[in-house]
């Protein structure tokens, strides 16, 4: 049933993000083309006219933020309107489980940010790319390797599977707590936007009061440890090593939370109207 | 002939006696097999439960009869439709009388309006 | 019989008003209920609960003898009183929606139902007339093999010729082994197609009893004990 939730939420979300994704790689390449032509003959419109020749710029600057934005707004959108509304009529008496429904929704959410992400890049690739632009980032690579090297930072591949473990965990734990907060719309039937950003904002300050107080008690706890790593140059690496799995781990466990107190409100408190 | 039913009598009732008008008229002939409930049902709008109960009635009646394994049919028992028909004119006319009487005609009167009436249709 | 549907001093509550004040209730398998009351009276009400799309206050509502859930929602087949299909979608998609979702849903029953009714497949929902977007929906819901029919007000709102065909596809699609509860302040129009009534007045159960029963001992129609019931 998950599969075929999931099969459905991605033609429901698709029909939105593909010709997104579509017009913003083609307004990239006219981009270019637009640049290289402007390069070539190096002309400039004269007075007034130059704010024709910004267009295709702020086009591409909307495009460019209508794909970051699609992100976090159809996943709000997909969970308010299609379990929360009439939608959810539909959607909760499916024979399928709660977390069924929650998990096609995260998991394709994450997708969608993935894939925004690798289209952007693709976007800029597109812009700037030369024949020899690898070689350009290889060579920038290796400076920026060596000089972190050099302040006892080591650009290895386990601090980028960390970061990106990091982030992953980030985009998840965000998606979570938008549902969390739109789940809790479902206790004021009368004012639900209200309710809905309330609910987001009350639950920020929350994790980020208990983050930072976890972080002082860790670092009071440690501070000897602490101070000596940060003296220790060798000791750079376990330091963030550290910072970053506590982070992650604590983001995961208040995902898991937020994650339950969801499920919860949809299982045993809903009430649709 | 469509189906018709009066707020004021159970609907199975009424529609024993808009199938025994049925049969009487032909539309349902002797020997013929009936249509199944959920069909006559659906084509009179009423619960299959009701045409099911309307149809067990007219079967104790002996106007329909149920072959085990092939379904339903109208008798062929001629003689006894005739005897409905004849029952149903009878009830007809009674209830003719009982309303020409409630205008104040009695029944030689009623009988004779009949004949004027039949007459006088003759005529123009 | 065993109950396919039982209430047991079921009450909801919203804020200070009590939308249902302790209802009990059973429908059995294989009959056709009217759920009859004037607006606001809690049909609608008693339909969720027994969709899970609203909690009960306190007392139980059981489907098959347990609470709702996935299992409950494998046998009810639920025609809500509001749009609640997704617009964008085509009527082929829905019908592959329903499936995907639905062991027993008729697929092939449902698009010759759609064919019948000259609805194109490939039109999207938005682009449909508020009646045939009614009579697509109900054909979805009864184009299921289900044991509980929910139908929320059918009729409301439709033209004579659409109700006809309505309650046509409701007797000629529900199975013996189902029971289907028609929620509706519409009485005469559905009047000789049930089986049971259940009046419902200011949340709560004021009379149940079989159509017939009304019609001997009263000599009056549903209709017309309805109105003398819930005479303003």
């Amino acid at each position: 049933m998950l599969k075929k939730l999931i099969h459905h939420e991605f033609i429901a979300t698709g029909r939105i993000f593909l010709p997104l994704y579509g017009a913003f790689l083609i307004m990239s390449v006219l981009l270019r083309v637009y640049m290289e032509l402007q390069n070539a003959w190096s002309f400039e419109l004269p007075g007034w006219l130059g704010v024709i020749g910004a267009v295709p710029i702020i086009l591409y600057v909307l495009l460019f933020i209508a794909v970051l934005a699609a992100t976090v707004v159809v996943a709000i959108q997909r969970f308010y309107k299609n379990l929360m509304t009439e939608e959810g009529y539909l959607m909760f008496t499916l024979p399928v489980k709660v977390h069924q429904l929650i998990n096609s929704k995260l998991l394709v959410a994450v997708i969608w940010s993935i894939a925004s992400g690798l289209v952007c890049v693709a976007s800029i690739f597109i812009l700037v790319a030369t024949p020899d632009t690898f070689i350009t980032i290889g060579h920038w690579w290796k400076i920026i390797y060596l000089s972190a090297a050099d302040q006892g930072l080591y650009l290895t591949g386990w601090l980028a599977f960390e970061l990106i473990v990091s982030l992953l965990v980030g985009v998840v734990g965000s998606f979570i707590m938008i549902y969390a907060a739109i789940a809790a719309t479902n206790f004021n039937s009368n004012h639900k936007l209200l309710m809905g950003i309330g609910a987001y904002v009350a639950i920020s300050i929350v994790l980020q009061t208990v983050s930072s107080i976890v972080m002082t008690v860790l670092g009071m706890t440690f501070s000897q440890t602490l101070a000596d790593m940060l003296l220790d140059s060798r000791n750079y690496m376990g330091f963030l090593d550290m910072t970053l799995w506590v982070s992650t781990i604590m983001s995961i466990i208040t995902s898991i939370l937020l994650y339950l107190g969801t499920h919860w409100v949809l299982k045993h408190k809903l009430n649709l109207n | 002939m469509s189906w018709v039913f009066q707020n004021d009598r159970p609907i199975y009732a009424q529609l024993m006696e808009q199938i025994k008008r049925r049969i009487i008229s032909g539309i349902y002939a002797p020997g013929e097999k009936m249509p199944s409930v959920r069909d006559l049902a659906a084509e009179a709008s009423v619960n299959p439960n009701t045409m099911q109960r309307a149809f067990a009635q007219l079967e104790q009646e002996g106007l329909l009869y149920t072959q085990r394994t092939s379904g339903r049919y109208v008798t062929e028992d001629e003689g006894r439709i005739l005897q409905m028909k004849e029952n149903l004119a009878k009830e007809l006319t009674e209830s003719y009388f009982a309303a020409m009487e409630q205008l104040g005609y009695s029944r030689i009167q009623a009988v004779k309006m009949i004949a004027a009436t039949e007459k006088g249709e003759k005529e123009s | 019989m065993s109950a396919i549907l039982e209430c047991r001093n079921l009450v909801k509550q919203y804020g200070y008003f009590q939308a249902l004040k302790g209802v009990n209730l059973s429908i059995e398998k294989g009959k056709i209920i009217g759920l009859l009351g004037p607006n606001g009276s809690g049909k609608s009400t008693l339909i969720k609960l027994a969709n899970g799309l609203i909690t009960p206050t306190s007392g139980e509502i059981l489907i098959n003898g347990k609470a709702p859930g996935e299992e409950s929602k494998k046998v009810i087949s639920y025609l809500p009183d509001k749009n609640y299909l997704n617009e964008w979608m085509t009527v082929e998609q829905l019908v592959g929606f329903f499936h995907d979702f639905y062991e027993d849903f008729d697929a092939h029953a449902a698009l010759e139902m759609m064919a019948r009714l000259g609805v194109r497949t490939g039109d999207r929902l938005k682009n449909l007339s508020k009646g045939t977007k009614e009579k697509v929906q109900l054909i979805l819901v009864m184009s299921r093999k289900a044991q509980l029919y929910l139908l929320d007000e059918p009729i409301g709102g439709v033209d004579p010729a659409a109700r006809d065909y309505i309650l046509h596809t409701i007797i000629s699609n529900y199975n013996e082994e189902a029971a289907v509860v028609i929620s509706t302040h519409l009485i005469s129009d559905v009047e000789s197609i049930l089986d049971e009534v259940v009046f419902i007045s200011q949340g709560e159960i004021v009379l149940t009893s079989s159509v017939d029963e009304i019609r001997e001992q009263r000599d009056q129609s549903v209709d017309g004990l309805f109105r003398e019931v819930f005479k303003c």
